[in-house]
């Protein structure tokens, strides 16, 4: 399904397969102006577990930019910009580990450089 | 022996008339050969070779508005028994195989001599293949490509994808869309959208979000 600005809307979207792929990206919660950083444990087209700074509010509104591999295409590295909301968020066991938020994505969009 | 029967009957797909009425000439002056008609976009070749079944059909691969690659793709899809010769100023190795994989006999270049073009008509016509020198170097470093020492290419093979769609997603995974891949691999917006459809149906995704995640998991496309 299309949406504004040529990104597609996923409502409706059933059984996505799910990857184990730690892609770096950069999210931000109520379209607050700081951006964080993370990177994903798993992802589907529909939701992503990540690893972030910060834990965050279920039901808050959250834009992830993904970063895709640019070696792949040898070319400057793609975006893709997800809409969604934070689903639960979990503290980190230990010190060193960043918290996981789950998130679901309603909306995405590739962008290029 | 009734010489019309014999005669090899050809039609050449060319987008430029001055270099079709010539090579018509020139393969009526040859004895056993007949140019039964011409064509200058990929959509009059398909229309030409289902109604007059040539033997022989001279295609010239970059024509505008319908390609000839796209000709060559649906008289695939067709079943045509017309033997193909691609007669190009030039062709990228990836296409060679992929011409070849839909069903080409022939490939010979331009600037080739008429008494090349000639011997491929006739060998080509007998049910035998013809790639001319400069193919067959491009056609062994495409395979060699697809040798099983590349992982991307193993996996690539494993769902049944062709080079042409290995590209299409490296430029999806590079954000492209549907356009810009088009007008970056030289095919229409709807040749484009129909190779993304063979995509999905190949690998079981169902967007392009996935496509992506699927193809770096997998590592569908190459770094080099």
């Amino acid at each position: 399904m299309l949406g504004a600005r040529g990104g597609v809307s996923l409502a409706g979207k059933v059984r996505a397969q799910r990857f184990k792929l730690h892609i770096p990206l950069r999210y931000r919660v109520n379209r607050e102006s700081e951006w964080r950083k993370g990177v994903t444990t798993n992802i589907s087209c529909s939701g992503m577990l990540f690893r972030g700074e910060d834990l965050a509010e279920p039901g808050t509104p959250i834009e992830i930019r993904l970063v895709l591999p640019s070696e792949m295409t040898k070319q400057r590295a793609a975006e893709v910009v997800c809409r969604g909301t934070v689903m639960r968020t979990e503290r980190p066991g230990s010190n060193s580990d960043a918290p996981i938020v789950a998130t679901r994505i309603s909306y995405y969009r590739f962008v290029r450089p | 022996m009734d010489e019309s029967a014999a005669a090899i009957d050809i039609v050449i797909s060319d987008d430029h008339p001055i270099f079709r009425e010539g090579l018509r000439k020139l393969l009526e002056a040859e004895p056993g050969m007949r140019v039964v008609g011409e064509a200058a976009d990929g959509e009059e070749t398909v229309k030409l070779v289902s109604e007059l079944k040539p033997k022989i059909l001279l295609l010239d691969i970059s024509m505008p508005r319908v390609t000839g690659l796209e000709a060559l793709r649906e008289l695939s899809k067709l079943g045509t028994k017309t033997h193909i010769i691609v007669l190009t100023a030039a062709i990228e190795k990836e296409q060679v195989v992929e011409v070849l994989q839909l069903g080409v006999h022939g490939i010979v270049l331009k600037h080739s001599t008429l008494q090349l073009l000639l011997k491929s008509i006739r060998c080509v016509s007998g049910g035998q293949y013809w790639v001319g020198q400069e193919s067959v170097s491009d056609l062994i470093q495409a395979l060699r490509r697809m040798t099983p020492q590349s992982r991307t290419s193993e996996a690539s093979r494993d769902f049944g994808l062709t080079a042409r769609e290995v590209q299409v997603i490296a430029l999806i995974v590079a954000g492209y869309t549907n356009k810009d891949l088009a007008q970056q691999l030289g095919i229409s917006e709807h040749t484009a959208k129909h190779h993304l459809t063979n995509i999905f149906d190949k690998l079981g995704v169902s967007n392009r979000l996935e496509l992506v995640l699927f193809a770096i998991d997998h590592h569908l496309i190459s770094q080099d």
